[in-house]
């Protein structure tokens, strides 16, 4: 196995012969208790490191009942523990001159921070701190449901936040994918302390979390913190709700919320796609380059208009969307494929109908929209895209922990970028073949929809 | 051998169910961490900045980040800043940064573009007022490629003899000044300063009115102007003045977009520093100071970090509710430069912030800083900085500045170095440098009815100045001073001696004479009579002759 890798790598020497000579250097160990700790050297001069631990915890584990408890707890993680109160927690932050932060998805949550190297313990001691010593005190419980709301309404303003909420409605209804990461305004409202202590309980246990730190480590030190302030965690859940999420199932249904105070058409559609560990993500990956984005006005700042794909070129011309984006989202058994749109009223079933006709097309005579300088300049592309990120230390701390619990492996970068080499034009059409041909997709529709066409013609139907 | 080549066609034939090859398996049986084990030992150089002059004059400096990308471009010396009126070449400095990325007169656009996508990810053009820069983000063994397009498509003329390419050039410049004041950015019109041949001040944006005036040849002229060596030295010198900006109008709604109405009015107050601009000495403290003032928009995302605790959140955000943003800025340029805090509230509430900028920036240079609060705004810079240039293109954008600039690059411990050994006086000093000039604003917005007349804002900061100035006592005063601190608004009354506060650490407020007040600080006030026992001044009295207790801090 360890042979045909290898293969696949020396293939493509071309690239390889460059870009191998770079080396990374990841180091993994287990602790006692399950828990994983990961360091990635970084060979360039840096004084400051980022240390985070990711939990494989996130809204999708939750019951309708308990829905928002992640996002709820992480608001609540950074407002006093058993050892120190929310000021002092603050001010030690911030004299160290260190970023602490905290984001929820759906199947993952994560705390990070970024500090020097010479403060690392103190920042293992306030990671352990805020993740296991939490007060959860009612009175800042209850204080924090405005702030939620508050946070809840800035979300819902930003339109790409919401339609993909509510596209993961259309497209998983019922499951836990389905339910949004803040959860349900009367959740909000009710959840105790108690809620969030046995969401803790339940899902915060050793062996789902890994703690990852990347910079100029060392990787026994690093463990020697870890072991000090994570031992302590247990391996098992201690409480009777269920540890495990509800399969997902990909329910081909549209969500329309025609709001006249919008004045644009925002139109999401994604086909049932692939997930972290399928032989497909890569393929995808460098489909939905190909498929790529465009926005009608002249990026501001700086950036430089690319040369428009051709569903760009069809969208242009018939002069009916303002803006596109595609996306290749991917969970543990479950993906999305698909794009957003943004598009007058008057022209938004065009630009549906533009839209269809194209993942038509690519699906059964790809020939005719794609060539294979288009999928050489994507591949390109997506190495680029995906090396320039690299930079940041941050970055490179979040690939680790997030590789390690989807994979369960770190995936060295010249492996991702010899398999982007290895796809081929044959790959990306039998992807395309395979995805998008004759398959149902799920919708979301928001805003002033116009004359859109009602969801059963949206799908074009192509036996041929 | 053959059981090899064998299992070698086996697995090609055996492939996964869904139809792709085996081997394209995310995941395989790897043992865990086992790709370092045929790894060579960790390259324990630290990289350094390389510098080499051609024969030419071009100066080449470069890098090593050990990444698989690579950032390469050019900066030029000469900016908006060097446009000549009366050459007619205004405009022109957008012009070139529009037209870069172009088609030439040997490829179309799209065929440059093409090629960039082959080679990498971005190409960037920025501008600003003395400098432009070109840069390409490439992918490593396409370097050759890169640099081959960065000349051609920056370097080289475009091509706007062709029809309409005028007028597309004239819309994308269009379009950009509507994105630009659409945005959030402070306002881009600093006051003008008047000098004999160079305009600092001059808006980096070309306005939409003069865009019937560009042409070809005003990018030509532009060029000819610039791309000499010897026009690459600043000629003459640009005095600091300051200034006043109105720009009282609705921002401009492009079609097809749906612009938030929401009339808030930006006010920034600004004054000169550091001395000397970027080969200043205190430039380093100049930057510790715009962290240590701090602040940002009233509702704001991120966890502890993004500066909670630094002036401007405690003093002003967290403190006035009506306030909706503000922020420190620091803008250097190679002769003068300018700190400032620029603030967002409701036209309403316009003279009120105002009094509140000017008096934050006003008491720079009559209280040294904390200690604590030092060291934390340098702890942040730090972080900040060093975060900053972990990306390859802002390390990329810094050594070229700096190289054009210094002519050397200062590596990061000297950088560390020198954030560590700024002290409270440097911060005073700079503090009393920027007072000893009259300040600049600058206000945008649909209402600007009551925001306060320049000739007030200046006089606030000539009352300060005359404290500042150590006063001799003639005669001891039996009067004591009476300070009525309040958390809204802090007054002095009476003739005091600085010292006195000094030492105690209280913080000397610049004192208003009545005609400034405005009603909606005699309403504070008013609302603040609950909260405090001390008695307040009645308004026919003269303030000088106000007698009453000291209340000590």
């Amino acid at each position: 196995m360890l042979r045909h890798a290898r293969r696949v790598i020396q293939r493509h020497k071309s690239s390889a012969a460059v870009l191998g000579a770079l080396p990374e250097y990841t180091e993994v160990s287990t602790l006692k208790n399950g828990l994983r700790v990961a360091t990635e050297r970084v060979p360039a001069e840096c004084e400051t490191v980022t240390l985070g631990v990711w939990i494989d915890a996130g809204s999708r584990y939750e019951a309708a009942s308990n829905n928002g408890a992640a996002h709820f707890l992480e608001h609540i993680a950074f407002k006093g523990t058993q050892r120190r109160t929310q000021r002092q927690l603050e001010v030690a932050i911030e004299d160290m001159g260190a970023h602490l932060n905290a984001y929820t998805s759906r199947e993952q949550t994560v705390y990070y921070a970024k500090l020097f190297r010479k403060d690392v313990d103190v920042g293992m001691e306030i990671l352990g701190d805020i993740l296991q010593n939490s007060l959860l005190d009612s009175g800042a419980v209850d204080r924090e449901r405005d702030v939620i709301l508050r946070e809840m309404e800035e979300v819902n303003k930003q339109h790409e936040e919401l339609i993909l909420d509510l596209l993961h409605e259309a497209a998983y209804v019922g499951g836990g994918l389905g339910r949004t990461i803040l959860g349900p305004e009367e959740n909000i409202k009710t959840l105790k302390s108690k809620d969030l202590r046995s969401y803790i309980d339940t899902h915060y246990t050793a062996p789902r979390m890994v703690v990852a730190a990347a910079g100029a480590l060392d990787h026994g030190e690093v463990v020697r913190l870890a072991e000090e302030h994570w031992s302590g965690r247990p391996t098992t859940s201690s409480t009777d709700f269920p540890v495990d999420f509800d399969r997902a199932v990909f329910t081909p249904t549209e969500v329309r919320n025609e709001d006249l105070s919008e004045p644009r058409a925002h139109v999401a559609l994604a086909f049932d796609g692939a997930e972290w560990t399928s032989p497909y993500s890569v393929p995808l990956m460098v489909l939905q380059t190909l498929v790529g984005q465009w926005d009608r006005l002249n990026p501001a700042a700086g950036g430089v208009d690319s040369a428009p794909a051709a569903l760009a070129r069809s969208l242009a011309s018939s002069d009916s969307c303002h803006s596109y984006m595609t996306f290749n989202t991917c969970y543990k058994d479950a993906g999305l494929f698909g794009l957003y749109l943004v598009a007058p009223p008057e022209g938004v079933d065009q630009a549906v109908a533009t839209t269809m006709s194209y993942f038509a097309t690519l699906s059964t005579k790809p020939e005719r929209v794609m060539s294979p300088s288009d999928v050489e300049r994507a591949k390109a592309q997506l190495k680029a895209n995906l090396i320039s990120q690299l930079d940041a230390l941050a970055h490179v701390c979040e690939e680790l922990g997030r590789q390690l619990l989807t994979y369960d492996r770190r995936l060295p970068l010249a492996e991702l970028l010899a398999r982007i080499d290895a796809v081929s034009y044959d790959d990306v059409a039998s992807t395309a073949a395979r995805f998008l041909r004759d398959q149902g997709h799920a919708q979301a529709a928001h805003g002033s929809l116009g004359n859109l066409r009602p969801f059963e013609a949206c799908h074009v139907s192509n036996f041929s | 051998m053959r059981s090899a080549l064998r299992r070698a066609t086996a697995a090609r034939r055996r492939r996964h169910k869904s139809g792709m090859p085996a081997d394209y398996a995310m995941v395989p049986p790897f043992p865990r961490g086992g790709w370092n084990a045929h790894q060579p030992p960790f390259p324990e150089i630290a990289p350094t900045t390389q510098l080499t002059t051609l024969p030419s004059g071009l100066r080449v400096v470069s890098q090593e980040t050990h990444t698989y990308m690579s950032a390469i471009g050019v900066v030029i010396c000469g900016g908006a800043a060097d446009e000549k009126a009366h050459l007619g070449t205004v405009g022109g400095a957008q012009l070139a940064e529009v037209c870069a990325w172009r088609g030439t007169r040997n490829s179309s656009t799209a065929d440059v573009l093409k090629r960039a996508e082959a080679c990498g990810r971005t190409c960037t053009r920025t501008r600003s007022e003395q400098s432009r820069l070109y840069c390409i983000d490439a992918l490593r063994d396409k370097l050759e490629d890169a640099t081959q397009l960065l000349a051609e498509a920056c370097l080289l003329g475009p091509d706007l003899e062709a029809p309409g390419a005028m007028d597309e050039v004239r819309e994308g410049m269009e379009l950009a000044f509507l994105g630009a004041t659409l945005g959030r950015a402070r306002p881009g019109k600093h006051p003008r300063r008047r000098v004999r041949f160079i305009a600092v001040g001059r808006a980096a944006l070309c306005p939409p009115s003069q865009l019937h005036t560009l042409s070809p040849k005003t990018l030509a002229d532009f060029r000819a102007l610039i791309t000499q060596p010897q026009s690459l030295v600043v000629a003459g010198a640009s005095p600091y003045v300051g200034g006043c900006v109105l720009a009282e109008e609705r921002a401009p709604t492009p079609s097809g977009y749906a612009v938030e109405a929401t009339p808030q009015v930006r006010i920034a107050c600004a004054m000169r520093a550091p001395e000397g601009g970027w080969h200043s000495k205190d430039l380093i403290a100049c930057c510790v100071l715009q962290t240590l003032l701090g602040g940002g928009d009233s509702f704001s995302a991120g966890g502890p970090g993004k500066g909670m605790y630094s002036r401007l959140y405690r003093e002003v955000l967290n403190r006035y509710h009506w306030v909706e943003a503000c922020e420190a800025f620091v803008s250097i340029h190679d002769r003068e430069g300018l700190l400032g805090i620029v603030g967002a509230c409701a036209p309403a509430s316009a003279h009120h912030l105002t009094e509140v900028l000017m008096s934050n920036l006003l008491r720079l240079g009559q209280q040294p800083v904390e200690r604590s609060e030092l060291d934390r705004a340098k702890n942040m810079l730090k972080v900040n900085v060093l975060t900053q240039l972990e990306s390859r293109l802002v390390l990329f954008e810094d050594i070229a500045r700096q190289v054009a600039t210094f002519g050397r690059r200062q590596t990061l411990q000297e950088m560390t170095a020198a954030v560590d050994a700024v002290t409270e006086e440097d911060i005073l000093r700079i503090g009393q440098y920027m007072c000893a000039a009259p300040p600049s604003m600058a206000a945008h917005g649909e209402d600007l009815s009551r925001v306060p007349p320049y000739e007030q804002v200046r006089s606030w900061r000539l009352r300060t100045a005359a404290r500042m100035r150590p006063t001799t006592l003639k005669k001891r005063h039996s009067v004591s001073v009476w300070i009525w601190y309040v958390d809204i608004v802090s007054v002095t009354i009476g003739n005091t001696t600085p010292h006195q506060f000094g030492a105690k650490g209280m913080p000397v407020p610049p004192p208003r004479p009545r005609r400034l007040l405005s009603d909606e600080w005699w309403k504070d006030v008013d609302e603040a009579r609950k909260y405090t026992q001390t008695p307040k001044p009645h308004r026919n009295k003269p303030m000088a002759m106000a007698q009453i207790g000291f209340n000590g801090a």
